[in-house]
């Protein structure tokens, strides 16, 4: 860094013009929340807006909402009903024809108050458009929801809207052109790290950035999933990017504990955008590997002749080595020597132990398809109007009290007891799977970690002018705090 | 009456022979250009492997193989200079170095050197490279030799 710095003093000082008022404008938030349709409304979603409400009324930033189908009174969001909420008389109906956790499953209408409008893809794209055109603030922007995944380009991967509408990466880039003040966003959904293609004038090429001031975060790279749509209500549970992002922030989790340490890492009394950002790639164990724009750029310049290369073994003494040590020492992996062979060999072996996880998990659901349908041929012996859903009979069946007595048959069935006991183990296995994988993603990040601090200093070495100033624009708007 | 290509000699060689050495050189440029990078990203690949760092491992495991592949074939565009040049040398290495028992024994390890001045001249890091670049080259040296060696079998 020190090097770059001696050699390019110009590239920092236009970077640092040209990123002045990101840093001394007041912020407005702008926050867009919610799936395509109710299904895809898990609770995560809209418990992750409000948290993100309150972390930014805490902080004095203002918040615009937009979510799912807006002041619609109609039911947009799902959940799962806690044990003191839920009855369980129709649970053995739903183990045998759905699954354990379909009976707890409820609608409701958002509890969000203040939702500006609805997220359908053609008018939110008109609200931000004028939100950006006619704003004197600098705007932050954040998405929880899901996305859509694009193989052939980055910039062509989008955000999922109410009413099966989508916004694709490079439309965004349209949409934010309006913009006259400075833009940061954090997209959190599944390949989200196609959206940092926004940042350059061409989406799809080049590295010369946009002429609208814009940087920011994303969950995840442009080809992975991202963690962060349980319908579970537990927010303890809650392992997302939005998650630690905003707990970093605040200085607080979402239970309203104080963090562990301080998320401030240069001391200057305000917690960056960025510093929160390599927060949560230290503290997440997710199965997330998040990007900020910078990094992305740091990937898109990354030459020709150096990508085919092995890297160096020696780590630059840079913020990225600095995650990675972190990292590495809260699982218990070398810093030095071999490290990254040793991390590469345990992610091999975690990898196999997922995939073994994956396999069994697999056998017992076939295992467990083959109970049900057995308990179901049995059930639709007895009642035979089970097997013909929406016919009169079926409709006579289940408005009667019969199916509270077709569930306590069915309790009382032979397999029924090793239907549940399969259940149960699947729902187990289904977890260390999650788990498996989110050690895997540890051991990934560790690796990308180091990628990146290798990079960053290539970029100091071989960059040319414009892109190191490129580059320094891009980290001195996610420097930057947020301001109220 | 004899031609002039029966007795004219170039390096001891009959000019009636030159022609098709010449090709044969050209040839041995040909497949040294031809295979200059998918060499270099194949030494690359098995480094990195081997100490398990690298942008490419990185790649092949979270990036789809169509960009992966897209990539390899910008690469291949890009290092065309280097290749060609290098090629070019091969073809003149082997048309004045192998044919004689001499100048055989060094055949061919002009590619490596020309690799390692390569690394130097342009990379500004070049020490931990070092080990890619002369692989690289003692691979195209070994393509060398082994063209050299079909050529001998099917003239005999």
């Amino acid at each position: 860094m020190s090097n770059f710095k001696l050699r390019y003093p110009f590239a920092l000082g236009a970077a640092l013009c040209f990123a002045s008022s990101t840093i001394t404008l007041a912020d407005q938030a702008v926050l867009i929340g919610g799936g395509y349709d109710l299904h895809s409304t898990q609770v995560q979603i809209e418990k992750n807006v409000q948290w993100a409400i309150d972390s930014l009324d805490s902080l004095n930033i203002p918040a615009t909402v937009y979510f799912t189908d807006g002041e619609d009174p109609a039911e947009d969001v799902n959940y799962l009903a806690t044990d003191e909420e839920y009855s369980s008389s129709f649970e053995a109906m739903s183990r045998v024809y759905g699954d354990p956790m379909a009976d707890r499953r409820r609608f409701r209408n958002t509890s969000l108050t203040n939702v500006a409008g609805s997220t359908k893809a053609d008018d939110l794209k008109q609200s931000l458009a004028e939100l950006l055109r006619e704003t004197d603030q600098s705007t932050f922007l954040l998405f929880n929801g899901h996305g859509t995944a694009s193989h052939e380009a980055p910039h062509q991967v989008g955000i999922s809207l109410w009413d099966d509408t989508s916004l694709k990466a490079d439309e965004f880039q349209g949409v934010v052109k309006s913009a006259t003040k400075p833009l940061r966003y954090v997209f959190t959904q599944c390949y989200s790290g196609g959206f940092n293609s926004a940042v350059f004038a061409n989406p799809s090429k080049g590295l010369k950035l946009s002429d609208q001031q814009i940087c920011g975060f994303t969950s995840e790279s442009p080809y992975r999933t991202a963690e962060g749509c349980s319908a579970n209500v537990d927010t303890s549970d809650y392992r997302d990017y939005t998650t630690y992002f905003f707990a970093a922030l605040t200085g607080y989790d979402r239970e309203g504990e104080i963090l562990p340490r301080d998320t401030d890492r240069d001391k200057d009394g305000a917690v960056s955008l960025r510093e929160a950002h390599l927060y949560s790639v230290e503290a997440a164990v997710s199965t997330d590997i998040a990007y900020a724009s910078s990094d992305f750029y740091l990937e898109r310049w990354e030459p020709w002749y150096l990508k085919w290369l092995p890297a160096r073994r020696e780590l630059p003494n840079n913020e990225f080595a600095k995650v990675f040590r972190t990292l590495a020492s809260k699982h218990n992996m070398p810093l030095a020597g071999n490290a990254a062979k040793t991390i590469r060999n345990a992610l091999a072996d975690a990898n196999t132990n997922w995939s073994n996880l994956h396999k069994l998990h697999y056998e017992l659901q076939e295992e467990e398809l083959t109970l049900q349908r057995e308990i179901q041929i049995a059930v639709e012996e007895k009642w035979p109007a089970l097997s013909q859903p929406y016919t009169d009979a079926f409709k006579t069946l289940i408005s009667s009290d019969s199916v509270k007595e077709i569930s306590d048959w069915v309790s009382q069935h032979n397999a029924y007891g090793k239907l549940v006991a399969l259940q149960t183990k699947s729902t187990s296995l289904s977890n260390d799977r999650l788990e498996a994988e989110r050690y895997a993603t540890q051991l990934q990040k560790m690796l990308h970690m180091r990628k990146l601090a290798n990079l960053k200093q290539q970029l100091y070495q071989y960059g040319s002018f414009d892109e190191v100033a490129g580059y320094e624009r891009l980290l001195m708007c996610e420097e930057a705090p947020l301001n109220p | 009456m004899p031609g002039w290509d029966s007795c004219a000699l170039w390096n001891g060689y009959p000019m009636k022979r030159l022609i098709p050495f010449i090709l044969f050189s050209l040839l041995v440029g040909v497949v040294i250009a031809a295979s200059a990078w998918p060499l270099f990203v194949l030494i690359g690949g098995v480094l990195s492997q081997w100490f398990g760092e690298g942008s490419m491992l990185d790649a092949i495991n979270n990036v789809p193989k169509e960009k992966v592949m897209a990539d390899f074939w910008f690469g291949y565009q890009q290092s065309m200079p280097f290749a060609i040049g290098l090629g070019i040398l091969a073809a003149l290495d082997y048309f004045l170095l192998s044919q004689n028992k001499f100048t055989w024994v060094i055949a061919g390890l002009s590619l490596p050197l020309a690799c390692i001045g390569i690394l130097f001249v342009f990379y500004k890091d070049p020490a931990p490279l070092l080990p890619t670049f002369v692989l690289t080259g003692v691979g195209m040296f070994i393509l060398y030799r082994f063209s050299d060696l079909i050529r001998r079998l099917v003239s005999r």
